[in-house]
């Protein structure tokens, strides 16, 4: 029943609806032309809501048809949602840090976790990766391109 | 030819060869860098040209514009990141040839169909200018409207895929394509009273998103690595190949040939049309999308066929039509220089040194390229743990210059955890990022048309151009349409 | 990467250091913010100011462009910076209409104007092969039968000048928004729309070339390079648009400064080398000093404000 595109037509389901909630308390000037400002979205909501509808229908009939146990696509799907949830929860990490620490610093930070939640080992070359990686991003994106990266306020 | 035979004498000089060289070099290292737009990269340079002589500034400028449409490739098909808007199209093949371990030659596909485009984009300037220029005057708002649902109608031809899924994926494109003002009436759309989404959310952060990011994280996700060592050797396409790319080149050719001179549509909207044109015409369809290598050659040859086309209505009018050539407007002015009709009439040198300084670029386009892609290559090859942190840590650079701005991280962010969903659900890509691309496009257009005719449909039928290019749509829709019924049927039966 | 920096650096020093005389100032670099990406109208502006600027105050002068949020993120830098005359910022109506649109964490009420340096002229202009002779052509055909009329930005003040104009005239007009000057004026040229409204130095080369004619300038009086064009204000419709230059501190600049400020931008306007470069950028000069900028500033707020509400664009 839980099949892929079954959760996906829920989701997008889902979304249209959020979407077409807020194109109709979409305001509209007194400028605005016959098809207006939320014209266009309320159209593109509606129809994201009856794609989805239909993508749930074909799922389930789909499933009726075939008798397939749904689970099966899902084999292995949490622990790789979770190995990706954690790069994420990495590279949010980065963007709490560079405000704090200045981007040379977060970014060998970031360098080395992510290498080390990729299976890197501790090494000499870790740290020369990461050191060198981040000289080398500071040397592009500050000394040539002339950036102004966060500089933190601990420095 | 007379044109042409003027460039000659100036050939000889090495003072123009030399800010074409800096210039590719320059805009290959810009165009790669994911977020640093072409127009951010010749931007750059701007300041620095003030003290240069006339000329060698607006040469400089123009040749990094050719060597940033060209860079954008390399991290497209190398790392799956689009160094540029336009290069997201090569995305789609590129990536794929890589991962079969034909890196070497996707590079080179896509140098050659650069350099291809770059001559033929020097072409159309210096002999076709006022033609195309005319035809420039010709896209009213219904034509433009009519060209974007030309391009959304490519969407159910993915036949591969379900049809519902690409309609939504589509859609969704659209959606994130209306946040941000009102084309017409000014008023904030889906921006919660945020002002960083006021000018809308600026597509380079959704493709690298969902194209890098979501790779990242798929990569996070399997443990082992299943990557094909490439060669560090850069192939260019044999005889049989080349054959076969001439078509998909043309293509590239012909749709950077106009969109370059028509404001508003640009590079990106060039490779994704001339992409989904390539696929349309085809003998092997079903090869996109899985390392075809005329899904590379189509929009690198129109990418580059824009660097030298879009020149024209700057030239001929005095209208910038993209952010690149507003940079290179921004060149002429403080020199003193107004393009525009009577440029040629003034100072005819600095256009025909102009012209020079692009035949040096294309050239030297294609020793650079050719010079720095076994490192490239090398440096892919890195083991895995330190290569995606790599990506990871550039895309984070790359992305925060674009605004200097952590809250676009954020949302390139989100792209990548839709993007990553999209790929556990057997979404496709391609149709969200045209949606993304044209939705602008298709709703500020339509919305103008029926402005213009005072709310009466009958002007899209009116409009030559704007016919001739929704008739094509709508035999291409109900062709791919009866094609997949009648496979429902037979699968039925 | 070694190339680039080889060719960068010496231009760098002949750049970043235009000139430092030993003067009183308190600091030796200006930082002056824009919102405009580098080549943009207020970027030209600062570029060309601060080469005269900086030997007249004794102080480097460099220009940093802070793009992002329409105008917000300049605004924000500007607001957060500490006033010891060492941070500005370029103002034009762009950094109001943002602080107006959107609920952006700093706005125009945090930073201080300064003063002013140009007025930019708008005019109104039409192809040279349309049938109008002059606006009051333009007009005849919105009343009989319907106006096109372009501008180029869905929220300017442009398309404030001709809302403006058509509720004075009582006139049928449809105000079509586009993409930018570019886009309207092609659509000008191809004959789609009866009028566009374009600053001077965009229409220039058209104008040269004879493939647009001017009909009228929203500016407050007639202006120097096109004599014989009519102000809409002459021919009898109260709309004037000043689309202005200048610029803002932070706040709480101390007094002694604001005073060099405004005797260097005044001492800077009657340069001759200056004078003949912004009169050929036809930028009109409109000195208007630190008090009198303040309450300028505000009445641009509430007449701007006033409108974006009437037309319900804000709540």
């Amino acid at each position: 029943m839980l099949s892929k595109d079954f959760v996906g037509g829920l989701i997008t389901i889902l979304l249209g609806s959020l979407y077409l909630f807020f194109a109709f308390k979409q305001r509209v000037s007194a400028l605005a032309d016959t098809v207006g400002p939320a014209g266009m979205p309320k159209f593109l909501g509606i129809l994201m809501l009856s794609l989805g509808v239909i993508l749930c229908v074909q799922s389930v009939v789909h499933s009726l048809k075939t008798n397939a146990p749904a689970l099966v696509e899902w084999q292995g799907e949490g622990k790789r949602f979770f190995r990706a949830f954690g790069l994420l929860c990495l590279a949010i990490v980065y963007l709490v840090l560079v405000s704090i620490l200045g981007y040379v610093l977060a970014i060998t930070v970031l360098l080395t976790l992510v290498a080390l939640y990729l299976g890197a080992q501790f090494s000499g070359q870790l740290a020369t990766i990461a050191i060198g990686g981040a000289a080398i991003l500071w040397a592009i994106f500050v000394l040539l391109l002339d950036v102004p990266m966060p500089s933190g306020i601990l420095l | 030819m007379d044109t042409i035979l003027t460039l000659l004498p100036d050939s000889l000089n090495f003072y123009l060869v030399l800010p074409a060289i800096l210039g590719v070099a320059w805009g290959i290292i810009g165009g790669s860098l994911p977020g640093i737009s072409p127009s951010i990269t010749m931007a750059l340079l701007l300041p620095f040209t003030y003290a240069l002589e006339p000329s060698m500034a607006i040469v400089l400028l123009a040749s990094t514009y050719v060597g940033a449409e060209y860079g954008g490739s390399i991290p497209a098909i190398l790392i799956r990141t689009p160094g540029t808007n336009a290069a997201a199209a090569s995305v789609l093949d590129g990536y794929e040839m890589n991962l079969q371990g034909k890196a070497g030659l996707a590079l080179g596909i896509s140098l050659y169909s650069g350099v291809i485009g770059s001559f033929v984009g020097l072409f159309f300037l210096v002999m076709l200018s006022q033609l195309l220029a005319e035809l420039a005057l010709a896209f009213t708002p219904p034509a433009y409207f009519a060209l974007g649902i030309l391009g959304l109608s490519v969407i159910v031809s993915l036949s591969d895929q379900s049809l519902v899924k690409g309609l939504i994926a589509a859609v969704l494109g659209l959606m994130i394509a209306t946040i941000g003002t009102d084309p017409v009436s000014g008023i904030s759309r889906f921006t919660f009273g945020v002002s960083g989404l006021l000018p809308g959310i600026q597509p380079i952060l959704i493709m690298v998103g969902l194209f890098a990011m979501s790779e990242l994280f798929k990569q996070a996700s399997i443990l082992e690595d299943l990557r094909v060592k490439t060669s560090p050797r850069i192939r260019f396409p044999e005889k049989k190949l080349r054959k076969r790319l001439i078509l998909p080149q043309s293509i590239g050719a012909l749709f950077g040939g106009f969109e370059g001179v028509m404001p508003g549509a640009g590079g990106t909207i060039a490779s994704f049309m001339s992409y989904n044109e390539a696929r349309r015409w085809s003998k092997s369809k079903d090869e996109f999308g899985k390392g075809s290598p005329e899904g590379i050659a189509a929009p690198e040859t129109a990418n580059n066929t824009v660097a030298g086309t879009s020149l024209i209505p700057l030239l001929s009018f005095g209208i910038p039509g993209s952010n690149s050539t507003a940079i290179l407007l921004g060149g002429f002015l403080v020199h003193g220089l107004i393009p525009g009709p009577m440029l040629f009439a003034r100072s005819g040198d600095v256009v025909t040194d102009l012209y020079a300084g692009l035949f040096f670029a294309a050239i030297a386009l294609f020793f650079i390229g050719y010079a720095i892609m076994p490192v490239c290559i090398w440096l892919v090859n890195k083991p895995r743990p330190y290569l995606n942190a790599f990506i990871l840590a550039l895309i984070m650079s790359g992305i925060y210059s674009i605004n200097n701005s952590l809250f676009d991280l954020s949302i390139m962010l989100v792209a990548g955890v839709i993007g990553y969903f999209m790929r556990v659900m057997k979404f496709p890509f391609l149709p969200t990022v045209l949606g993304l691309v044209l939705g602008f496009m298709i709703e500020s257009n339509f919305r103008r048309s029926l402005l213009l005719s005072g709310d009466d449909l009958s002007i899209f039928m009116d409009d030559k151009i704007s016919l001739m290019l929704l008739t094509f749509a709508v035999i291409f829709v109900f062709g791919s349409l009866a094609k997949r019924l009648i496979q429902v049927l037979r699968a039925g039966t | 990467m070694k190339i680039k920096s080889r060719f960068i650096f010496p231009l760098l020093f002949l750049f970043c250091s235009f000139s430092a005389f030993p003067q009183n100032y308190p600091v030796d670099t200006i930082t002056m913010l824009t919102h405009s990406r580098p080549g943009g109208g207020s970027d030209v502006f600062l570029r060309e100011l601060s080469r005269y600027l900086s030997q007249e105050l004794g102080a480097t002068i460099i220009i940093k462009n802070v793009t992002g949020g329409s105008g917000a993120s300049a605004i924000a830098e500007l607001a957060r910076a500490t006033p010891d005359g060492s941070k500005f910022y370029a103002t034009t109506p762009t950094f109001i209409y943002t602080s107006l649109l959107s609920q952006p964490a700093y706005s125009y009420k945090d930073v201080d104007p300064l003063v002013n340096l140009f007025f930019d002229p708008e005019l109104i202009y039409t192809a040279a092969d349309s049938p109008f002779q002059s606006l009051e052509d333009v007009l005849d055909k919105a009343r009989n039968t319907r106006g096109l009329w372009g501008a180029a930005n869905p929220a300017s003040m442009e398309r404030q000048a001709l809302e403006q104009l058509k509720l004075a005239t009582g006139v049928n007009a449809a105000v079509i928004s586009h993409e930018g000057g570019g886009d309207l004026m092609i659509n000008v040229l191809n004959g789609t729309l009866d009028i566009g409204v374009g600053e001077a130095q965009e229409l220039q080369s058209q104008l040269e070339a004879g493939a647009l004619r001017l009909l009228a300038t929203l500016s407050g009086t007639r202006l120097e390079q096109f004599p014989e064009i009519p102000t809409v204000q002459e021919l009898g419709y109260e709309v004037v648009v000043r689309k202005f230059r200048g610029i803002a501190a932070p706040k709480g600049l101390p007094p002694e400064l604001i005073l060099q400020w405004e005797q260097a931008i005044q001492n800077v306007m009657v340069n001759p080398q200056y004078q003949a470069s912004y009169l050929a950028d036809n930028l009109r000069p409109n000195y208007i000093n630190h008090i009198e900028y303040q309450v300028f500033i505000d009445d641009f707020v509430l007449e701007t404000e006033s409108y974006l509400r009437s037309v319900g664009i804000i709540e």
